[in-house]
């Protein structure tokens, strides 16, 4: 069970997973959980690898992943809450001003 | 010799010579909200630096030094940017810049109260910065940008007045020759400079990518180096084709027959814009142009050049005598101006053309360039004086004239004095001298058919001097015209012009005689400047071409050095002799002719159109005043003619095309734009959906 | 570690600082919004100084190599990142002048400039970097500003609206950029960029697959930034829906980021895999160009009309990478256009602005009669859309003949080079149909009324500098050729694809 391989399988389907919610669903905070979901994925493999190896960048690596992911998110988070302040909603099908 | 690479030390004025001015222009529409004063001066300043520039370098072309300096531009192609101030570039730069200053300072006042002065400055700068472009190329590639330059700043500033006011027009309205009408408005004038220079332009371009293919270079100094182009060209007959060819172009920009009539009708261009571009140095552009490739050609003796050199002869002989007849007869005081500017430049053409038929190359070379050198002066000063006129009289024909001495004096005494070295007054004007000297070299060319072009240049110089006098008389003598009449009992005195306005022209005017006084010796420093330089340039000595020693040598070795002194130690070779034949028809043309043009229009012993009254001088009249009806024939074939063929062959593709092929094209079009735009669906997921489909075929696709 | 006097630390510094300095300058201020023409002129002069250094640094005299392949430290000071950093600062001080006037009447100046100039140096270094870790560090640097700054008129839920497509797109792409790494981590055992490629050309056959995977994420992730098809989705709502100085920022500068990362790795990296992966790019780059130019024949909002062009030019561009083993100056050609492009575009975007800015509208209607109502805005915007076209002697026309001259002589090795070439030129002509419709309103038709309007000053200064470089590069070609060659290895493409 602790073979790094069986980690790169899990991160497949957590992807996998991720992708789905991305296409899927329609609320923005589920689709920023996707993204978090594909990218903790992305840190899994890369521990996995790192652990393979044997080599410490990889880990390295993900400590870097994981605070940009974090900056990232809030700003990503800031304009859905301006996105709610005007549509009273966060439901993404909403935004279709811009189109074509 | 100075040979520069890059913008090191001196090189760098040479370039700033022609950059200085667009700069100017680039920086004049800034001013677009202060006062006129604060334009013209900046703009006059612009000039006055590049003036300044040109002559700094004086000294160094004077003493057969050179600049030559190089960046690279086309790298792919190996065509290098560069500029070559050689003796005849520095003193063909310095003149355009000085008698550019002196005009620009002329408009201050000629151009005081007119609206949009800053499209005026912008493309008087824009002008000359391609004409001294043109005159410090080293490659034939940026002389022909230089060209298009001027080209394109000339048909700006010809219609200039472009709303077609009444008065802005040239020519006699209601004249007409064959049902050609013979008045023009400014922007007509515009388009038809534009469109034969044009014609002029594709030959030039014609010829110059002819010798790039053969040669793989446009530099002047490249062709002469190695000339395997000039061997291979001539086997294939292509070598005179090419030269006239490029030819071709110097006869749109000087206006010589056959793409003469464009500088006419420019004249509807403001006065200064006439003095500086019409006169002074565009139309020079091409009689610089031929100096430049003339010796190149020369050097290149082992071949039989003189097809060439006898078209130019030829040409200009033509140009110089259909013009002259014409200016007999015109009424227009702008016109009789512009006919004498290309008879002139038919006479330096004739000069250049000479010199390549003949063993000793530098007299018709020294000619020519010595007379390109007094008309400048001479004739940027009789515009000048021609403008302050009209300014005064409202009027450009000269029956609207007459009486004129009195009340403008200074006005008067230079164009006086003008006109005397238009007309070769002897011993005492520029003019005389350089007439004097293409009459000389024609004289002593052994050129088989140089007695005819000697006739035909005494006749030109006595109808000139006939049409000169005209000129003066009917201006400035007799009783006051009822125009100027009407103008007096106005209130509006005539009066002399201001300072601003007679300056230039009086310094124009002075500087014809007081160089004309020393002429001789004036002629002979041009020819012994000239001498060296083409024989360490280019191998011509008066015995004939010899071989460079190789491009290196030229910069400093014992060979060269020896043979240096040879040539300068030959200087008495080179000093000038009088042709006593030259000089005595000189002087006889101009008395026949000026006594002629002062008995009918200054003592008025007879009235002119008395004395014509007769059949075949009415027929003959009309047909000079016509133009020979070239004008009439040109618009016929050029304009009419084609235009007709082109409606009818448009109308038959319209239906064709516009109705049949062209709407599916564009519905084809629209409907794959709209298919293109329908995927944009505003919907983020369907976004996202796409992204990852494309991830997985972009790894599909790698994967195969 | 890091030399502290190399160029690329150096112009973290300076910027850097500024950033960080300006909200606390803000946060100082007693009143609200009292020092914002401050804020504008320090962002500025940082990025004027920036600029210095780098051109400095290219003059010095001292041999900079041209891609510091063999670098074991995170940037490596090269004239590749030097190139690309004259870029982006060039665009990012055409964006800050012309913010001057575009910011007038809107709120929060300091967190705006700052934002911009920490974008600018996320873009900088991703120029200069030479390990992975660092071109993810200084990706995100160079993104997340930029999603905010999208989003930066508060009050207009376009602007909202484009910058959540555009976070969304740019995160789900960061999270590849960071799979396809670790793949390649995983493979190779090194996050050093030119280690992991030397790595993968030996790989074991077995794993070349993964190497690919990894490849096609990279492009896919890559490929966002650029705008190619089909990850290009975002960009047309993007660019429109943003404050249009950002959209500048966003097309001139990203954009080109997101190439100057796809050549360090990708392209510099498939060589090493020695697998036909140039056939992908060549497709990806006919569809991107045609989709961008069809896009735009029937838009009516110009912002919108600029973006497809983008996506288009990417296009364009892309060639050249397509081509670049095969062909001596694809690369080259490459670069020289992305170097164009990014002032064409943004002298573009930036009368975009101004037109914004004085006559408060962006759809080609509102530019009808342009010529008389903003001369100079109308003429530097036609004569920017004609050097995007393709039109001698501006600058853009230089780009598109190498890069079209490129890959017709890569068509000696390769059968599918000449038909890019033609379908470039088709695309070319194409886009001249949109472009010339533009000026054609603008000039040709009659607008609202004929009074001339008083053009915001910054705007036009910025304008006018664009005019400058279009026109003077555009005669004189030679010195930006000159630095995109000694950007790129010539020998070493030649010597990996011996292989």
């Amino acid at each position: 069970m602790n073979q790094p391989t069986d980690f790169l399988y899990i991160a497949i389907i957590l992807i996998s997973i991720g992708i789905y919610g991305l296409v899927v669903k329609r609320n923005a905070l589920r689709l920023i959980f996707s993204i978090e979901l594909i990218a903790n994925a992305v840190n899994l493999v890369l521990i996995a690898f790192s652990r393979m190896l044997p080599s410490p960048q990889g880990q390295v690596f993900v400590l870097f992943s994981i605070a940009i992911s974090a900056a990232e998110v809030a700003v990503g988070l800031g304009i859905i809450i301006i996105a709610y302040r005007f549509y009273k909603d966060i439901d993404i099908t909403e935004y279709k001003n811009l189109k074509n | 010799m100075v040979e520069v690479l890059g913008f090191e030390g001196i090189g760098i004025s040479a370039w700033l010579i022609w950059m200085t001015p667009f700069i100017g222009a680039a920086f004049i529409p800034i001013l677009r909200k202060r006062s006129e004063k604060i334009k013209s001066y900046v703009a006059v300043a612009f000039s006055i630096i590049s003036a300044l520039l040109a002559l700094s370098i004086l000294p160094l072309g004077l003493s057969n030094g050179e600049i030559h300096s190089q960046i690279p531009w086309f790298s792919a192609l190996n065509i290098d940017a560069g500029v070559l101030a050689d003796p005849l570039a520095i003193i063909m730069s310095n003149l355009v810049a000085w008698i550019s200053v002196a005009i620009f300072v002329y408009s201050i006042s000629y151009m005081h109260g007119q609206r949009s002065l800053i499209r005026y400055w912008f493309f008087m700068l824009f002008f000359i910065g391609s004409m001294q472009l043109i005159v410090l190329s080293d490659n034939l590639l940026m002389v022909f940008f230089g060209w298009e330059g001027v080209g394109f700043a000339s048909y700006a500033l010809i219609g200039f007045w472009y709303t077609d006011r009444k008065k802005d027009y040239v020519g006699k309205e209601g004249h007409t020759a064959w049902g050609i009408p013979q008045w023009t408005s400014p922007t007509h004038a515009g388009i038809k400079a534009f469109l034969l220079n044009r014609a002029g332009d594709v030959m030039m371009l014609s010829g110059m990518f002819m010798i790039f293919m053969y040669s793989g270079t446009f530099g002047f100094r490249e062709l002469l180096a190695d000339q395997t182009w000039a061997h291979v060209m001539m086997q294939q007959n292509l070598l005179v084709p090419a030269a006239v060819l490029i030819f071709g172009g110097a006869i749109g920009k000087s206006a010589q027959f056959p793409l003469n009539e464009w500088l006419l009708e420019a004249m509807t261009g403001p006065t200064s814009v006439s003095a500086l571009i019409h006169a002074a140095t565009m139309v020079k552009a091409g009689v610089f142009l031929v100096a430049r490739i003339g010796p190149l050609f020369f050097a290149l003796s082992v071949f039989n050049m003189n097809q060439f050199f006898e078209i130019v002869t030829w040409v200009g002989a033509i140009t110089a005598l259909l013009l002259a007849t014409q200016a007999i007869v015109n009424p227009e005081i702008k016109k009789v101006l512009a006919y004498s500017t290309g008879s002139q430049i038919g006479y330096m053409m004739m000069a250049l053309g000479i010199a390549g038929l003949s063993t000793n190359f530098v007299d018709g070379y020294t000619a020519g360039f010595f007379h390109l050198i007094s008309h400048a002066l001479f004739k940027a000063s009789l515009f000048m004086a021609a403008g302050a006129i009209l300014h005064t009289v409202h009027s450009r024909f000269m029956n609207d004239m007459g009486g004129l001495k009195k009340n403008m004096r200074k006005t008067y005494i230079f164009f006086l004095l003008a006109s005397l070295s238009l007309a070769s007054a002897p011993l005492i004007t520029l003019g005389f001298w350089s007439k004097d000297a293409i009459f000389a070299s024609i004289l002593e060319s052994n050129y088989e058919f140089s007695s005819y072009v000697f006739l035909i240049a005494v006749t030109v110089a006595i109808m000139t001097a006939f049409y000169t006098f005209r000129m003066v008389g009917l201006v400035f003598f007799g009783k006051p015209s009822q125009n100027v009449v009407n103008i007096e009992n106005k209130g509006h005195r005539i009066r002399e012009v201001d300072k601003i306005m007679w300056l230039p022209f009086a310094i124009l005017a002075i500087a014809s005689i007081a160089f004309g006084v020393v002429g001789f010796a004036f002629e002979g420093q041009l020819h012994h400047i000239f001498a060296t330089y083409l024989a360490s340039s280019f191998g011509i000595t008066e015995d004939g071409v010899v071989p460079l020693e190789g491009s290196e040598a030229l910069q400093s070795s014992p060979e060269l050095t020896e043979s240096d002194a040879a040539i300068t130690g030959g200087s008495e070779q080179d000093s000038l002799e009088l042709n006593p034949f030259a000089v005595v028809s000189s002087v006889a043309a101009f008395g026949v002719g000026g006594f002629l043009g002062y008995l009918f229009y200054i003592k008025r012993i007879a009235d002119p159109e008395k004395v014509s009254d007769n059949v075949v001088s009415k027929a003959l009249w009309k047909f000079l005043y016509n133009r020979w009806y070239l004008n009439s024939i040109l618009y016929w074939m050029g304009v009419v003619i084609p235009l007709a063929a082109y409606r009818r062959i448009y109308k038959y593709f319209e239906n064709i095309l516009m109705y049949g092929i062209n709407p599916s094209v564009q519905h084809s079009m629209v409907v794959m734009s709209r298919v293109a735009k329908a995927v944009q669906t505003g919907n983020v997921q369907t976004y996202l959906y796409v992204f990852s489909a494309g991830i997985i075929l972009i790894t599909m696709l790698l994967l195969s | 570690m890091i030399d502290i006097f190399s160029t690329p630390a150096l112009v973290t510094i300076i910027l850097g600082s500024v950033a960080l300095l300006i909200p606390i300058l803000d946060a100082l201020n007693k009143e609200r919004g009292a020092k914002n023409k401050v804020y504008s002129a320090i962002s500025f002069g940082a990025l004027a100084l920036a600029l210095i250094v780098v051109i400095y640094r290219i003059f010095s005299g001292e041999n900079l190599p041209a891609m510091s392949l063999t670098n074991t430290g995170v940037i490596g000071d090269d004239i590749f990142g030097a190139f690309f950093s004259i870029a982006f600062l060039i665009v990012s001080i055409m964006v800050t002048v012309s913010s001057w006037s575009y910011m007038k009447k809107r709120s929060n100046h300091a967190a705006y400039y700052s934002l911009i100039l920490l974008s600018s140096i996320g873009m900088i270094l991703i120029g200069y970097s030479t390990d992975f870790v660092m071109l993810l560090v200084a990706w995100e640097l160079m993104s997340i500003p930029t999603y905010a700054l999208a989003a930066f008129n508060k009050k207009d839920p376009i602007s909202n609206e484009a910058s959540i497509k555009y976070f969304l797109f740019g995160a789900l792409s960061s999270a590849i950029i960071v799979l396809a790494m670790g793949i390649v981590y995983g493979l190779t055992g090194t996050t050093n960029i030119y280690d992991s490629i030397v790595a993968m050309s030996q790989l074991n056959p077995d794993l070349i697959p993964f190497g690919l995977l990894a490849v096609g994420l990279f492009i896919a992730g890559f490929g966002f930034k650029m705008g190619l098809v089909p990850f290009h989705m975002w960009l047309p709502d993007t660019y429109s829906g943003a404050p249009t100085t950002v959209a500048t920022l966003l097309a001139a500068g990203t954009k080109k980021a997101g190439f100057a990362a796809a050549i360090r790795v990708i392209v510099i990296g498939m060589i090493a895999l020695n697998v036909h992966w140039t056939f992908t790019l060549a497709i990806i780059a006919i569809f991107t160009m045609t989709l961008g130019n069809l896009g735009a024949l029937t838009q009516k909002s110009i912002p919108r009309i600029l973006a497809y062009s983008s996506i288009a030019q990417a296009g364009y561009i892309l060639i050249g990478l397509a081509v670049a083993p095969y062909s001596d100056y694809g690369l080259d050609a490459s670069l020289l256009q992305i170097m164009n492009h990014a002032v064409m575009k943004s002298a573009a975007f930036i009368a975009a602005a101004g037109v914004i800015i004085t006559l408060a509208g962006y759809t080609l209607e509102k530019y009808k009669g342009l010529g008389f109502r903003m001369p100079i805005t109308a003429f530097v915007f036609a004569i920017a859309l004609l050097a995007l076209a393709g039109v001698p002697p501006l600058s853009g026309f230089w780009g598109k003949y190498l890069i079209f001259g490129a890959a017709i002589d890569s068509g000696q090795t390769i059968w599918w080079g000449p038909y890019l070439a033609i379908a470039g030129i088709l695309n070319s002509a194409l886009s001249l149909g949109y472009y010339a419709w533009i000026i054609r309103k603008m000039y040709m038709e009659e607008g609202e009324n004929r009074v001339r309007q008083k053009e915001p000053k910054s705007i036009v200064a910025v304008l006018l500098f664009a005019l400058g470089f279009m026109i003077i590069f555009g005669i004189w070609y030679g010195p930006l050729l000159d630095l995109a060659s000694m950007a790129v290895p010539n020998d070493l493409i030649h010597l990996i694809s011996a292989k």
